[in-house]
């Protein structure tokens, strides 16, 4: 009996079982060619970390992979304790480090306070918070910092530049700890970094450089979040995590990734990016997204600008050529 | 020249723009009419800069949806909304 052919429903649609296969396979290959012997893989109890780790595990077995769980206070014990059941499941070492008094001694808190009293001078460090952007109308994006006071009450305000920048920089040190503590269990095992951003961060630039965007393989770089999910499905990932949405991990309030930086919910944003890439017009990307031609042309010029503002972020380190002998 | 070029507010927000977000640009030689995006010398984070600064210099409340290329996105765009907002 022939086959009957596969229905394809969306352009993201992957046959997952070899893209599992393939990613696994070129995985092994890059952590050797580095001379590298096993994987360290950072696990945040999110979807990304959760595929990352079970492609290292397809690629290596679990032995060679150690999954490392790195807590910190703002976050809560939810993500370390989704991070465990990964492990867990996926049969490999863990190790537990908090990031939260290297964090302190580093003045990271008393930075990010610094910041939020900029917008909220009576602001209190038990004030939950969360940094959020405006609509993206194709408007320049404007930035507010939301605090939950202790008794439940919430207020928004706009961030100057000033407070922006020291929020920010205050908060890219978790990410930065962080990639400094992989590190350092990579040297311990000689084993390689692997790096969890996903096609949508890696390309808009949603990383930290010199943090989250620095890793020695990325397998998911090159994947959309949709298919991110796919594949967590495909590799039997605990559920909690195969259905986890995403978030930024930063702030004390619970904050979606579409709240902070990309403006769309995930599938949309896949779907945007690849029409952007595909020549398709912002009218027909539309009805692709539920959106009309004008919301379509603001997400195409959002995506275009965000990749001119973070080349920054992906550039190398430029290597200056010698000065000319004198004479 | 036209009124804008001899105009005092458009000198000072040039001078303001060379200051701020052009030295590091010394080959770009910035026209009135210029756009401060295709020209890449303001980001984002650029603009929140120059709406902290029009806020503050000019003593006007800019809302978040005015914040746009038509309003921010050139010398010319800069004058027309600030004497707007002065008149309102």
């Amino acid at each position: 009996m022939m086959p009957e052919p596969q229905q394809r429903t969306s352009p993201l649609e992957l046959d997952v079982e070899s893209a599992i296969e393939q990613l696994a396979a070129r995985t092994t290959t890059a952590i050797r060619e580095l001379g590298r012997r096993g994987a360290v893989v950072a696990v945040s109890g999110g979807v990304d970390s959760g595929v990352v780790a079970g492609l290292c595990v397809r690629a290596l077995g679990p032995r060679r992979v150690l999954c490392l769980r790195l807590p910190e206070k703002d976050i809560g014990s939810s993500s370390a304790d989704l991070g465990l059941e990964l492990a867990e499941a996926l049969g490999t070492p863990t190790a537990e480090e908090s990031i939260t008094a290297a964090l302190d001694g580093l003045g990271c808190y008393r930075l990010r306070d610094d910041a939020i009293r900029m917008v909220f001078p009576d602001y209190e460090p038990s004030w939950r918070h969360k940094l959020v952007r405006s609509a993206p109308t194709g408007a320049i994006i404007v930035f507010s910092l939301v605090v939950e006071r202790p008794d439940g009450t919430t207020e928004q305000r706009k961030m100057g530049a000033e407070a922006y920048r020291t929020l920010i920089a205050a908060t890219n040190m978790k990410q930065r700890v962080r990639k400094l503590i992989e590190y350092t269990w990579a040297d311990r095992l000689g084993y390689a970094v692997i790096g969890t951003p996903n096609l949508l961060e890696y390309d808009q630039g949603f990383f930290v450089k010199g943090g989250d965007g620095l890793a020695d393989v990325k397998p998911i770089a090159s994947l959309y979040k949709t298919q991110v999910y796919a594949l967590a499905r495909a590799l039997g990932l605990p559920e909690a995590i195969a259905s986890r949405a995403p978030t930024t991990e930063t702030f004390s309030l619970p904050q979606s990734q579409e709240e902070f930086f990309f403006g769309h919910p995930y599938d949309r944003m896949d779907l945007l990016v690849w029409a952007r890439d595909n020549g398709v017009a912002a009218a027909e990307a539309g009805a692709l997204t539920a959106l009309d031609e004008q919301q379509a042309e603001a997400a195409y010029w959002e995506i275009d600008r965000r990749r001119a503002a973070t080349k920054y972020l992906h550039a190398e380190p430029i290597i200056i050529d010698p000065p000319t002998a004198a004479g | 020249m036209t009124d804008i070029q001899q105009a005092p507010l458009a000198q000072e927000l040039r001078d303001y723009i060379a200051e701020t977000f052009l030295y590091m640009h010394p080959e770009v030689d910035l026209k009135d009419d210029d756009q401060f995006l295709e020209l890449g010398v303001i980001d984002s984070l650029g603009f929140v800069e120059l709406v902290d600064e029009v806020q503050t210099r000019y003593g006007i409340t800019v809302d978040d949806v005015e914040i746009t290329e038509e309003n921010f996105g050139s010398i010319v765009a800069l004058v027309a909304f600030i004497e707007a907002k002065r008149a309102a």
